[in-house]
């Protein structure tokens, strides 16, 4: 070996040895990073799933606390619309992104009617198709009423804003 | 003179390699940058978002539960104490009427337990909880309760009051 390529070659070697370590440190860093970013984002989803699921539990629950107050007279499929951050919408104020129905089904027994009703919350997809709501949440609650209601009309829907 | 040769031949091969070595650990250093902004954010809206979420429904449950245990139509009603709006609610306390109140005053969430008829202001009350905008409706058996987030975002939450108007 001629001496004076010895020292260039140490020397190139070195840094080849070093260069190869680096990038093998930044690939696995590159797969850790692209686990870790995944990671992110599921808990970010998964806040919001979160979120939406005690928001539509309490929806369920006060929409199921309206239907009590209700006279058997004015039972019928209802809606109540809720904005992006779950605030209840008035009339007008918005387009809606979620909404609790609370639809009845009247059973008549002999001394008087037993109503159960069906709260289901939906989130509405960017479409607004009725195929592009994702059901979030379903509360069933019953009220007995001493009186005999036929099951006339309940499934016309009635739009109920705040 | 071979000596001088052999430096320079050795910087020309040294020169690409160590740029490559510096701008390796630069993309590494920016990576890594990224990576804490990026799991900053995610902490920093995910806590947001609970601690928003919370102040939006700790009240509403809380008073929910005090209307839960009390809740008979008579035995709840608004009032007002040194101008604040209030809840009462009233109970029998070994045959002596006593009152709930619950009112929001100082950004917190107040609550009072006293003789029915006695005098206070509403700073004698005990904060509860940091309350960012409450406010209730009673309309006969509903009542409409409504907590604000930090953010001015509300929540609605609406009660029977057990022994309401709706029985047939």
């Amino acid at each position: 070996m001629n001496s004076a390529d010895r020292p260039r070659s140490a020397g190139v070697s070195r840094l080849s040895v070093f260069l190869l370590e680096l990038i093998i440190v930044i690939a696995f860093f590159a797969m850790a990073s692209a686990v870790l970013l995944q990671v992110f984002a599921k808990a970010d989803q998964l806040s919001d799933r979160a979120e939406n699921l005690s928001c539509a539990a309490a929806a369920a629950t006060d929409a199921a606390e309206r239907q009590r107050t209700l006279s058997p007279e004015e039972i019928e499929t209802r809606r109540y619309y809720y904005d992006e951050n779950w605030e209840p919408l008035t009339e007008g104020s918005g387009p809606p992104s979620f909404y609790a129905e609370a639809a009845p089904e009247f059973s008549i027994g002999e001394a008087g009617t037993l109503v159960s009703f069906t709260i289901t919350v939906r989130q509405i997809g960017e479409s607004r198709n009725d195929e592009d709501q994702i059901p979030l949440y379903t509360l069933q609650t019953k009220k007995y009423y001493s009186g005999k209601y036929p099951q006339s009309d309940g499934t016309q829907e009635k739009e109920d804003v705040q | 003179m071979d000596s001088r040769i052999n430096n320079q031949r050795r910087k020309e091969y040294r020169s690409p390699d160590t740029l490559c070595i510096l701008l390796l650990l630069c993309v590494f250093a920016f990576s890594a940058l990224m990576m804490a902004v990026f799991g900053a954010n995610a902490y920093t809206r995910i806590s947001t978002q609970k601690e928003l979420h919370f102040q939006r429904t700790t009240p509403l449950f809380y008073i929910a539960g005090k209307v839960r245990q009390t809740g008979a139509p008579a035995a709840v009603r608004q009032d007002q104490c040194g101008g604040v709006p209030a809840l009462v609610f009233t109970s029998d306390d070994g045959g002596e009427p006593c009152e709930t109140w619950i009112y929001e005053y100082d950004g917190s969430l107040y609550e009072l337990y006293i003789d029915a008829g006695a005098e206070f202001e509403p700073v004698d009350g005990t904060p509860i909880l940091d309350s960012h905008g409450l406010s209730f409706h009673l309309n006969g058996g509903r009542l409409t309760l409504t907590a604000a987030g930090q953010n001015g975002q509300r929540s609605e939450m609406t009660l029977t009051l057990r022994g309401g108007e709706a029985d047939e």
